[in-house]
């Protein structure tokens, strides 16, 4: 509650505006208002860049970074965790509505850079009953026995105008050395990132007995993700 | 009033036969074309898998209503004239199509029920009323080898249901056209009353 109301005040500070006692709130604030980060970050570090005057910018950006090094928070109701498949030579796609994301990101120092992806696999949806009926069963996540899969990329690494994240993806329990290359625009405080793999759901076992063939379901997966994230 | 009454079937049991009929001579149709359809045109034989189970299911719902009915309504009298292995013949003809009737739906959802496919393609009926799967088929060994027996006894029941509707009509047409009388007018939907 106290944070909350913190952050409030010093979000109607800096959109108040000019007036020195304000910033000098803000200044002060500041320290403190890093646990208040965590609570609403969009109400201050929007408004920051755009009203504050640049130098006290600085300061109050170089004050908050030390314990928040490119920490992202992604936004959920503009991201999207995609697959495309195929069902009978016809394309679907669906999307998990629940995962957590840990994102840590600088692109001027990618050795700090760690990306970890937890999916609740039993989120997943296609926009077919029969379908999203199928995925959780034990031929194809089988959620009962692995709730969730994993995205761990512990390298990050610039390659070309974009980058790539390397690390293991875990579904059903499997393992699997994953390269996923993705776009990234930063602007200020907010990052816009794109990304997309196929992978071969066989190498994970999803669509056990018959369907671990493509008769009905096409082996070939397409994994997209359309991440936005603030800092 | 009651002349008419006498005379033909009720209008629901008429609804009933017709209705039926129509899906039944669909889905005998429907089930052998896409039981021959290649698996290169996996998507339409799909849904027309799904088209047949829904439609199945719905004659053995219309058939259960129909049974119910027609053992609480009169149906009408046969002609005087017919003989005593006629009307046997009638009546075996007629029970034999309630037990077809019932016994191929139920078939059906076994095939369905003991697939190896069962628990990745439940039933929506119509793709909107989740219909379940029979339950005696969770702990089978062999799913596949007792799906393929199961959907082979369907199979024998059609051609048995096709059988018997070559014998339901060829005596429809015996009755209009042979013997002249009534006995088609019975189950017609626009009554033909004779002088």
């Amino acid at each position: 509650m106290k944070a909350i109301l913190l952050a409030a005040s010093v979000g109607a500070a800096l959109l108040g505006g000019c007036g020195s006692k304000a910033d000098s709130t803000a200044a002060t604030v500041s320290e403190p208002a890093t646990a208040a980060n965590a609570a609403p970050p969009s109400a201050s570090t929007e408004s920051e860049p755009a009203v504050a005057p640049p130098e006290k910018d600085v300061v109050a950006a170089s004050a908050a970074e030390p314990s928040t090094p490119f920490n992202w928070t992604v936004d959920k109701a503009k991201s999207r965790i995609e697959f495309t498949g195929s069902q009978t030579g016809k394309d679907f796609t669906g999307s998990f509505a629940d995962y957590e994301a840990a994102i840590r990101l600088d692109p001027a120092d990618l050795s700090s850079a760690h990306i970890k992806v937890t999916i609740d696999m039993a989120s997943a949806e296609t926009g077919d009953r029969q379908r999203d009926d199928a995925l959780p069963s034990s031929d194809w996540f089988s959620v009962k026995d692995f709730p969730t899969a994993v995205f761990d990329a512990t390298e990050i690494r610039a390659v070309g105008a974009g980058y790539e994240a390397l690390g293991k993806l875990t579904i059903r329990g499997v393992s699997k050395d994953l390269i996923l290359p993705f776009s990234l625009a930063i602007a200020g405080d907010r990052a816009k990132a794109e990304g997309a793999v196929s992978l071969l759901r066989t190498d994970f076992g999803v669509g056990q007995g018959d369907f671990s063939t493509g008769e009905w379901v096409g082996l070939d997966v397409k994994v997209a993700i359309h991440i936005e994230a603030a800092r | 009033m009651s002349h008419q009454s006498q005379d033909r079937y009720t209008s629901v049991a008429i609804i009933l036969h017709w209705l039926i009929a129509l899906l039944v001579i669909g889905q005998l149709a429907g089930g052998i074309y896409m039981h021959k359809l290649p698996d290169t045109d996996a998507a339409l034989k799909f849904e027309l898998y799904q088209l047949h189970k829904s439609s199945g299911i719905t004659i053995l719902l219309l058939t259960l209503v129909r049974l119910g009915w027609r053992l609480t309504h009169k149906a009408p009298p046969l002609p005087a004239a017919m003989a005593g292995w006629e009307i046997l013949a009638a009546r075996g003809a007629h029970v034999g199509f309630y037990i077809l009737l019932i016994a191929m739906p139920l078939v059906g959802w076994a095939i369905v029920s003991s697939s190896p496919l069962a628990d990745s393609v439940q039933t929506y009926l119509f793709g909107v009323i989740h219909w379940p799967h029979l339950p005696f088929f969770e702990g089978v060994a062999d799913r596949k080898g007792l799906s393929h027996d199961i959907a082979e006894i369907h199979e024998y029941l059609g051609f048995a249901m096709i059988g018997l509707i070559a014998l339901h009509v060829g005596a429809a047409l015996k009755h209009q056209f042979i013997n002249r009388d009534t006995v088609l007018a019975h189950m017609l939907p626009i009554a033909r009353r004779r002088a």
